[in-house]
């Protein structure tokens, strides 16, 4: 479904000098996968995870997303891309902080265009993630790990095609973890979604259908 | 610790540059304040000196002594008369730091008599002797003579350059004059009363003079504060002819009056009181003394009470406005700045050192706002002075002066004020804040309510009921605030505060209301909501206690502006409305008729002689007068009925189509058009239009008749005529009739007196009343200079005499120039352009700032795959809600304010002299211009903040919020 080919990703730093954070990454991703990519800090993690999302551009290479290069899409198609095949849960947790629970994921229904019965996605997302009771409630007014499910039931309530999931552990305990990466597991299992999520807790690792290592 | 301060100085130069123009601008409006202070009640103060001149026609500083001579203390000799009346002055100019501009020293002998040389009956006269009087007077005839500086004692020489010896059949004596025969004057009033000529002797018992001159004062010289007229029949004569009598044991009154014309230039705002306390203990030291600078003052007192409340209610919104700015400026960067606070107070930072620290850096910032502060300052000030108009402010062409306002150390004293007041504001949010841990900031928000503080305890209906309440009260009293007004007391302050009270009230009501229209068509719409509308939305809602300040911020300082630009202009258009009707016309001329008066006893007969009119065709041929007309008045009117007498009407003799095309009335200042009553007057010969009061009054409908009287300008005679009038309208405005006129009592207070109005065809009345003085009523656009000075000019050639000319133009002028009408159209312009600037500044900073602080959101929302014309939509959906629904909000609110407290500002402004109704005034230029400045600084923030959601970076964007 996804294919990278020879991604190559330099930043530019001071003194015109540059940094090569990725090179040659090939990566193919099928579809109802747990796909983990691993590395300690600075390996390139959340950059590729970019790349693949289109919310980065590679140096060098291509990604193909059901043989459509990145490439040769215009803004206005990757944003369509983003809205309707894609979920996103941010390792900054990300929320929108004025919008309640249930109104940060009903925002990402209407942004993925969904008309037809929110009330009850937004109701069975928030359900499945547990927090059917904390769906009146403002970010501000959650815990770290509560957050983090609102933006995995945000991610998915739209049924995407694929989710990706940059360090959604980072702020959990390892118990924390777990649960939000079984939860991964179980949305591939209910729904088909594909996710592919970063990681350097090795303790998740066991959890993943593929594993790419940076 | 300085640099760490400077650094962060430098980190965050944006809103310390704001902040720094919010400090500048606290130096520049306190200093303001003074400056106008100082520079209004000077100008007051001179305002007073000129009317005294001009009603007086006298000097109006002069210090003065009269006093009887007891020649024989003075051991008969006028040197120690002189070093008497020298030593008064010096003791006056002593205590008195106000220079002399000129003296008028006079040292007489009354009732010699005389014989004169040509004819028989003996003459009276007094013999006096004034210093300097040469330099002081114009020779009618005959020619100077060295009278006053004859100094050898006991000279008997005459002088030699005697006058009138080419006067045929003169035997006027030159140089073979006899022995004590001296020179002397007589005034031009002297001459004509005993028929004398230069070069008459006139023989005394021990002496003889002639008359070298026959004089006249030098017009417009200050010296002649007692002028020759009033001086009676007088000779003038060296001090050595005086010197001469008294040797010769004389018995007759001697006495000496001195008048010191001092230079009222010099009392000022700071030093009247000092010289009203030196002059009562003048009068308390010396009955004698006498001056006419007291009474003055005591106008001046009464009216800068008034004045000063009057521009300490102008200014001060302006003062709390700038507050409310620095403080909100304070709140944003010690928000920025909580992190790093609640930082320190974790880490075990005494409160003492972060208080310290804030308070080093706000001190800078403030000293640095002092010196660029003051500057503003005295530049607003320079410019409101010379504002001649509601936003008409000139620097350099100004109509009104701007001398008096000038650069006062009151204002370094008053800027080291808000130096301190500043710090104390910046320092309030630090030590509100600098006690909160990282654990408490974060409790804090998230036990932080969407709704501001003022909605959730209905601050804001509690203060508009309150607001309200008090008007209601003001509009229960505005005839006992008016009279306090007239009779000095000054105006209640509340009345000024309560408008503010209404303005913030108002606004945070209408802001409740549109919060609350957001929130319903939020509840209908939102389901159908595209992503864009539904996140502004929600913005919009769930911000309103952050962007509520701005809004309110905006709301106040939009209906400040509004309502400050609709005061101005409503007290400029009515006040100019006012003057137009109290003159009647463009010009008003008045020409001395000579009145002759036959037999000593009454009953005496008397005529006035008509000076030709036609001169009036030919100066508005030659100044291209639009038109004018003769108007008869007489304000001594008697009108009755058969029951009733009214006294104190006035008489306006007029002809009717002359009057329509001359007099200045608006169509619409009457029940009906001022035409139709002309109109239905012309159409009898008796037919009067009469003041509704009078027809209250006398009980007159239209068609009842009347009878009116006129009481002869000849003392003995009383009412001499009377007319009967049938009534064709009844008016309460009419063009030159005031409704009341006021006066004070002898207690000093005011005392209202109410006028009434008959106005009668002017062939009627000069067919009954005969032909008595009428003024001339000129319309035309031409100069006022232009018309006095073609005017004088040809009443000269024609040897007529002016009594009096009245412009509207310059009349309009005057009130503009008075210290009142200056401070509030220079201080009303000023705040409506601070308080403008600062809402603009106030809004950018909100907004450009709240874009910085979503910077993470809109990484968030371009992720999700909004694009960057929903974020746009977006940003416009929530400008259009806070931006142009606080400013509509503010226009609301103003126009509201004006419309109900432009009466109660009206009674500072406008004497009740007539029935006219206050008009208030909206320019919708006014409106414009506000929203032209909104317009713009929307665009330019919009153009930034796109610049800088065109410039986010999404990956960069995450990246920051995972940081």
């Amino acid at each position: 479904m996804l294919t990278a080919r020879h991604l190559t990703k330099e930043f530019e730093i001071a003194n015109e000098k540059s940094v090569t954070v990725l090179s040659d990454i090939n990566i193919d991703i099928q579809v109802g996968r747990l796909v983990m990519i691993k590395g300690r800090s600075g390996s390139g993690k959340t950059t590729l995870l970019n790349i693949l999302s289109t919310l980065d551009v590679p140096t060098k290479g291509d990604v193909f997303l059901d043989d459509r290069a990145y490439s040769s899409l215009s803004v206005k198609e990757k944003e369509k891309i983003r809205r309707h095949d894609m979920g996103f849960v941010f390792q900054s947790v990300a929320l929108v902080p004025i919008m309640t629970a249930y109104e940060n994921v009903d925002f990402g229904l209407r942004t993925a265009g969904v008309k037809e019965d929110r009330d009850q996605i937004i109701s069975e997302a928030l359900e499945s993630v547990g927090l059917a009771d904390r769906m009146k409630h403002m970010p501000r007014e959650m815990s770290g790990g509560e957050q983090q499910r609102v933006a995995i039931a945000r991610a998915f309530a739209h049924r995407p095609r694929i989710i990706f999931a940059d360090e959604p552990t980072g702020a959990l305990d390892t118990a924390g973890g777990i649960r939000v990466t079984l939860l991964f597991k179980e949305l591939i299992e209910r729904y088909g979604t594909t996710v592919v999520m970063t990681t350097h807790d090795m303790g998740l690792m066991e959890l993943a259908d593929v594993m790419y290592e940076l | 610790m300085l640099r760490f301060i400077l650094l962060k100085i430098k980190n965050k130069y944006k809103l310390y540059l704001c902040l720094l123009v919010g400090l500048i601008f606290m130096e520049a409006s306190l200093s303001l304040i003074m400056m106008f202070r100082t520079g209004s009640l000077n100008k007051l103060i001179q305002k007073g000196f000129v009317t005294e001149y001009e009603e007086t026609g006298k000097f109006p500083a002069v210090l003065s002594r009269v006093s009887a001579v007891d020649i024989e203390a003075a051991g008969c000799d006028i040197e120690d008369i002189i070093d008497e009346m020298n030593s008064y002055e010096t003791s006056w100019h002593k205590y008195l730091d106000v220079p002399m501009i000129d003296k008028q020293h006079l040292l007489y002998m009354k009732g010699f008599k005389a014989e004169p040389s040509y004819r028989g009956s003996t003459m009276t006269f007094d013999i006096g002797y004034m210093d300097t009087l040469n330099e002081h007077i114009d020779i009618v005839d005959g020619q100077e003579s060295d009278i006053t500086e004859n100094d050898i004692p006991g000279n008997n020489t005459p002088k030699s350059d005697i006058p009138g010896n080419d006067i045929p059949g003169n035997d006027t004596p030159g140089n073979d004059m006899p022995e004590n025969t001296y020179p002397c004057y007589v005034s031009e009033y002297t001459a004509d009363a005993y028929d004398l000529v230069v070069g008459e002797k006139l023989n005394f018992e021990n002496l003889s003079v002639y008359i070298s001159g026959i004089i006249r004062e030098k017009r417009g010289d200050y010296y002649w504060n007692k002028g020759l007229y009033e001086n009676g029949h007088m000779l003038y004569v060296d001090k050595t002819v005086i010197q001469n009598i008294m040797d010769n044991n004389v018995t007759e009154l001697t006495a000496y009056e001195m008048y010191d014309i001092v230079d009222y230039r010099y009392v000022n705002a700071s030093n009247v009181k000092g010289i009203k306390s030196i002059l009562a203990q003048f009068h308390e030291r010396d009955e004698m003394f006498d001056e006419n600078i007291s009474p003055v003052i005591v106008s001046y007192e009464r009216e800068s009470t008034s004045l000063m409340a009057v521009l300490y209610v102008i200014a001060l919104p302006l003062v709390i406005l700038v507050m409310i700015f620095i403080l909100m400026m304070a709140v944003r960067i010690i928000d920025s700045e909580m992190n790093e606070i609640a930082g320190f107070v974790s880490r075990g930072v005494s409160r003492k050192r972060i208080i310290g620290m804030y308070l080093l850096e706000y001190m800078i910032l403030s000293g640095a706002a002092f010196i660029p502060g003051l500057l503003a300052g005295y530049l607003l000030g320079k410019m409101a002075a010379g504002a001649d108009d509601f936003l008409g402010f000139h620097i350099l062409h100004s109509v009104v002066s701007t001398k008096a306002y000038r650069f006062t150390p009151d204002m370094v004293i008053v800027g080291i004020v808000a130096f301190i007041i500043s710090t104390i504001i910046m320092m309030l949010p630090v030590a509100v804040k600098s006690r909160s841990t990282l654990v408490d900031h974060h409790d804090k928000r998230v036990k932080s309510s969407d709704i501001p503080f003022w909605e959730k305890y209905f601050i804001d209906v509690f203060l508009l009921v309150l607001s309200i309440y008090l008007l209601y009260n003001y509009k229960g009293q505005l005839d006992k605030l008016s009279e306090a007004v007239l009779g000095g007391e000054g105006i209640d302050p509340m009345i000024f505060a309560d408008a503010l009270l209404f303005l913030v009230a108002a606004g945070l009501i209408i802001l409740r209301l549109i919060f609350c229209l957001v929130s319903f068509i939020y509840k209908i719409t939102g389901r159908y909501l595209k992503p864009a509308a539904y996140a502004g939305m929600l913005q919009i809602m769930r911000t309103r206690k952050r962007s509520g300040i701005v809004s309110v911020f905006m709301v106040v300082t939009v209906a400040m502006s509004l309502f400050n630009a609709n005061i101005a202009r409503t007290i400029n258009s009515n006040n100019e409305a006012r003057l137009r009707l109290d003159l009647g016309s463009d010009y008003i001329i008045r020409e001395h008729f000579e009145m002759k008066i036959k037999g000593q006893k009454p009953p005496q007969t008397w005529k006035y002689i008509e000076p030709d009119p036609a001169l009036y065709t030919k100066l508005s041929g030659e100044l291209g007068i639009d038109s004018f007309t003769r108007v008869i008045r007489d304000d001594e009117l008697e009108a009755r009925n058969a029951s009733k007498v009214v006294k104190n009407a006035t008489l306006m003799g007029i002809n009717t189509k002359e009057f329509g095309l001359t007099a200045n009335m608006k169509e619409d200042e009457g029940e009906e058009h001022w035409y139709k009553y002309l109109n239905d007057m012309a159409a009898k010969a008796d037919g009067c239009i009469i003041s509704k009061n009078l027809a209250e009054q006398l009980e007159l409908k239209v068609g009842d008749t009347f009878t009116y009287s006129r009481i002869a300008p000849v003392d003995s005679v009383g009412i001499y005529a009377s007319a009967t009038g049938c009534v064709a309208a009844i008016v309460d405005v009419w063009p030159g009739y005031e409704k009341y006129s006021y006066t004070y009592n002898e207690e000093g207070k005011i005392v209202c007196e109410e006028r009434y109005l008959v106005a009668a065809n002017y062939a009627t009345v000069v067919n009954v009343f005969g032909i008595t003085p009428y003024e001339i009523w000129l319309k035309g656009d031409v100069a006022p200079d232009k018309v006095s000075g073609r005017l004088n000019e040809m009443l000269e050639e024609a040897s007529r005499r002016l009594e009096d000319f009245e412009s509207n133009q310059v009349n309009m002028e005057k009130m503009k120039g008075s210290a009142l009408i200056q401070i509030t159209n220079g201080l009303f312009t000023v705040d409506f352009l601070v308080a403008l600037f600062l809402c603009v500044l106030g809004f950018m900073i909100h907004w450009i700032s709240s874009i910085r602080d979503r910077e993470l959101l809109f990484g968030i929302y371009r992720a999700m795959g909004i694009s960057m014309m929903e974020i746009e939509k977006m940003l416009f959906l929530e400008q259009v809600f806070l931006t142009l629904v606080s400013v509509g909000s503010g226009v609301l609110s103003g126009v509201a304010a004006t419309a109900l407290f432009g009466e109660l500002f009206a009674i500072v402004y406008l004497p009740q002299k007539h029935s006219v109704p206050l008009r208030n005034v909206t320019a919708v230029s006014d409106v414009i211009r506000l929203f032209i400045v909104i317009i713009l600084a929307v665009i330019i923030c919009m153009t930034i903040i796109r610049r800088i959601v065109k410039r986010l970076n999404i990956t960069e964007a995450l990246k920051l919020g995972e940081d």
